[in-house]
């Protein structure tokens, strides 16, 4: 019995991995081949509509100023903007430099928390119930967005559809050692050819909490952002869909982020993100499948998305079973051409679609030589396949225990020096 | 196991207990594990050859400048020549710049081209220019006064500081930019990109890619139209009453037919086809997934965001944007935004305007755009 169950689940592994494959080759291929939907940055409008823009920081004085004065640049009617930024808990001169740049414009207005949970979906609700806009735009404190990037973000909700809007981020600091690199290249799989294909064929693009914005009424109206969860942007996404809002994708709307640099803090950093998207997966499970407001192709694509972190659990987990059966002497698990279409399916569609994808996306931004360290992206996906491991087993905990808050753990910086 | 461990070492298991054999098999399988190793390697060859010197390791380039600017190539082909120029106020004659290569500039006090002339150079005209029929210039003309381009001209790109007019069948390859008004001429080419500070009037036959003026309009134009103001903004419910999409949003699902003296407190979204009857007055923005019908005479306040085909009907008005993931038809007499109300209109596959028609913006289209035109031609 044991035995048939764990041959069982070698092959709920393989049809999974054959379905996620799938689903990486669809979107690429629409991104080489298929229509393209236009984003709404071609729309001169004269009536654009006020918005607040927020900007989390705790212990951000490296950045801090040079973010501010990056969005200060950004065109935009300046008795229709207004700038939050949020001083979370910081016990460095973030505070200072917020008060000195608010004195010297008005649109500066800062937000200083000193008391409650710390962590960005306390920080954005406290921020909400002071922001003056009906959009809001988010950046976090290490982005630099472009000249056009607020215009770019707030001209999509006069399409009285969208609950959310969302940019593309590409690493700034890609020199700086193969991690960053090999982060470069899963961000363009990921923006150019995935968020991308989702917005043209329909699906559920993702808002990423940065470089984004959405609709103050509809946060509130959620009651804010939900402070037991780590990814309060999928949370955002998945609550938005499921009540009849669409999330748009603006590629054009491009905007520098930085990156860890160490092999430590990225896996801190995936690991919160599958915590989080984990817990949003239990959260909003049955609601995605039970809303009058998706099409099919956007539930399956919702499910896909909502479970994408459960799959290097299922990969892990496939991995020991398999070798359990193979010292068990049962690896023949049904007749031998079917395993072998299995693996065949597994080894030229499961591994292989994702880098196909990174590929598509490297080509599309124009750059060559950089694809030439995909295969070290294996090793990338084997630290995650145990960082989002650890992950899904502390959501699980989340869940179980219901914890009622969860610890923000900040991605740390590595700029050496903030500019003048 | 011991059978099972060397079937991972790749060795028969025979060869284990095999003592006479097992020298060369041990060979074998060496080379094998050698050859095995390679092969994993071979796929990091390049990648450790891009670590060890990179060639690519630079940031996608994000311009940090960029705004939408539909005037951009003009002005920023003045400012790069000006520039280059530096205030240059000497006698006319032949220049030698450098812009983005090494180009020579042709300036002028006046310049004349004769019909069927060729130019090769950079021209500059301090004050009007005259371009003949069937002249070309495969480099910018700058005219810093008005400029008349005749019939049959093939033109790289014309910046304007006066009036133009353009001729019947100019061929403009990449783009067009006047200070004042422009009269383009029928059958004529604009590249693609075509602005104007006036307006900019487009005869029968003109094909397109972007368009901007104040306004943009076709042949045979009557004159603007006073649209009723933008109605009071949707009182938004309590925060905490808004659940879904319909709480905002008047959602129909299905084809919609909107007739006159229909009201709507809030934005439509419509999950089919919606047609707004003659004279029937639709005061909010419209989101459409199927097509989008303004019958003769209708009026849209709000803006439209469109999944199929938009058609505007005659003499039908839209006072806010127009965007449509497929064609835009504006058909004699329509109007799309209002004078000092910049509005645009979008269709990704064309764009189609018939005599008479006027927007008040921006046009574009990555497909074909044309006036007085069938979808056929």
């Amino acid at each position: 019995m044991v035995v048939l169950i764990l041959k069982l689940y070698v092959l709920l592994v393989v049809l999974i991995m054959a379905i996620y494959a799938t689903r990486h080759y669809r979107f690429t291929v629409n991104r080489l081949v298929g229509d393209q939907r236009l984003y709404y940055q071609d729309l001169i409008d004269a009536e654009l509509p006020r918005i607040s823009v927020l900007v989390p920081m705790h212990d951000e004085e490296k950045v801090a100023r040079q973010s501010l004065e990056a969005i200060l640049r950004c065109e935009y009617p300046r008795e229709l903007l207004e700038i939050i930024p949020i001083n979370d808990h910081s016990r460095d001169g973030t505070a200072a430099i917020l008060d000195e740049m608010a004195a010297r414009h008005d649109v500066i207005k800062p937000l200083h928390r000193h008391e409650g949970q710390r962590g960005k979906p306390a920080a954005l609700n406290d921020a909400l119930l002071v922001a003056a806009a009906d959009v809001i735009i988010v950046f976090d404190a290490d982005y630099l967005p472009a000249r056009g990037s607020l215009r770019d973000l707030a001209i999509s909700f006069k399409d009285p559809e969208v609950g959310a809007v969302m940019g593309r981020v590409v690493p700034v600091n890609t020199r700086a050692n193969l991690l960053t690199r090999l982060l470069d290249l899963e961000r363009s799989g990921g923006y150019q050819v995935d968020q991308q294909a989702r917005h043209n064929l329909h699906l559920m693009p993702q808002y990423g909490g940065t470089v984004g914005g959405f609709r103050r009424d509809l946060a509130l109206s959620f009651g804010g952002f939900d402070q037991r969860v780590l990814a309060e942007d999928t949370d955002l996404t998945y609550r938005l869909f499921i009540n009849g809002w669409k999330v748009v994708y603006a590629n054009r709307v491009e905007c520098f982020e930085e990156v860890p640099e160490t092999w430590e803090v990225r896996s801190r950093q995936i690991r919160r993100w599958s915590r989080g998207h984990n817990y949003v997966m239990f959260k909003h499970f049955g609601g995605l499948l039970r809303s009058p407001y998706l099409t099919r192709a956007e539930k399956l694509d919702g499910l896909l998305l909502l479970t994408i972190y459960l799959v290097p659990v299922f990969l892990l987990t496939g991995i020991l079973d398999s070798v359990a059966l193979f010292f068990m002497g049962e690896m023949q698990i049904i007749d031998s051409v079917l395993v072998f279409l299995f693996v065949a399916t597994y080894n030229s569609f499961g591994n292989f679609a994702p880098f196909y994808q990174i590929g598509t996306a490297s080509l599309l931004d124009g750059v060559t030589h950089r694809i030439r360290l995909l295969p070290f992206l294996m090793f990338y996906f084997l630290l995650n396949i145990w960082t989002i491991t650890h992950g899904f087993l502390q959501a699980l905990g989340d869940r179980f225990w219901r914890r009622k808050r969860a610890e923000w753990d900040k991605t740390k910086r590595f700029r050496k020096e903030a500019a003048a | 196991m011991t059978r099972r461990l060397a079937g991972l070492a790749l060795l028969p298991a025979t060869a284990v207990t095999a003592g006479a054999a097992t020298h060369a098999l041990t060979f074998e399988a060496a080379l094998l594990l050698v050859a095995f190793g390679l092969l994993i390697l071979v796929p990091f060859v390049p990648g450790l050859i891009e670590v060890w010197r990179p060639r690519d390791r630079y940031p996608l380039p994000v311009d940090m400048d960029y705004v939408k600017d539909p005037r951009y190539l003009g002005r920023s082909a003045r400012a790069l020549l000006a520039a280059a120029l530096r205030g240059d106020q000497g006698p006319p004659g032949r220049r030698t710049v450098t812009l983005s290569k090494v180009e020579a500039v042709e300036v002028h006090d006046r310049l004349d081209v004769s019909a069927g002339a060729n130019l090769s150079a950079i021209q500059l005209a301090r004050g009007p220019m005259v371009v003949g029929d069937r002249a070309t210039c495969d480099r910018d003309l700058y005219a810093r006064a008005g400029a008349r381009i005749g019939d049959g001209a093939v033109l790289r790109s014309l910046a304007c500081d006066g009036r133009a007019a353009l001729g019947r069948g100019v061929n403009i390859a990449r783009w067009l930019d006047v200070e004042g008004d422009v009269h383009v001429g029928p059958q004529s080419d604009l590249g693609a990109s075509a602005a104007a500070a006036g307006f900019l009037e487009l005869a029968d036959g003109v094909t397109f890619e972007r368009l901007w003026g104040s306004p943009v309009r076709t042949t045979g134009f009557r004159g603007t139209r006073e649209l009723p103001p933008a109605p009071a903004p949707f009182a938004l419910p309590d925060v905490l009453e808004i659940r879904n999409l319909e709480d905002l949003a008047s959602l129909h699902r299905g084809d919609l037919v909107v007739g006159p003296g229909e009201t709507f407190d809030r934005p439509l979204v419509v999950r089919g086809d919606l047609r707004i009857e003659t004279d029937a007055v639709v005061d909010r923005t419209v989101k459409v997934y199927g097509d989008l019908t303004l019958a003769p005479g209708a009026l849209l306040l709000g803006d439209a965001f469109v999944e199929g085909a938009v058609v505007v009907g005659e003499g039908a008005a839209v006072r806010g944007c127009v965007f449509s993931q497929r064609s835009v038809e504006l058909r004699r007499g329509a109007r799309v935004g209002a004078p000092g109300l910049v509005k645009s209109v979008v269709g990704k596959r064309s764009v189609t305007l018939a005599g008479d028609v006027a927007v008040h913006g921006y046009v574009l289209t990555d497909g074909r755009g044309c006036v007085t035109c069938r979808a056929s031609d």
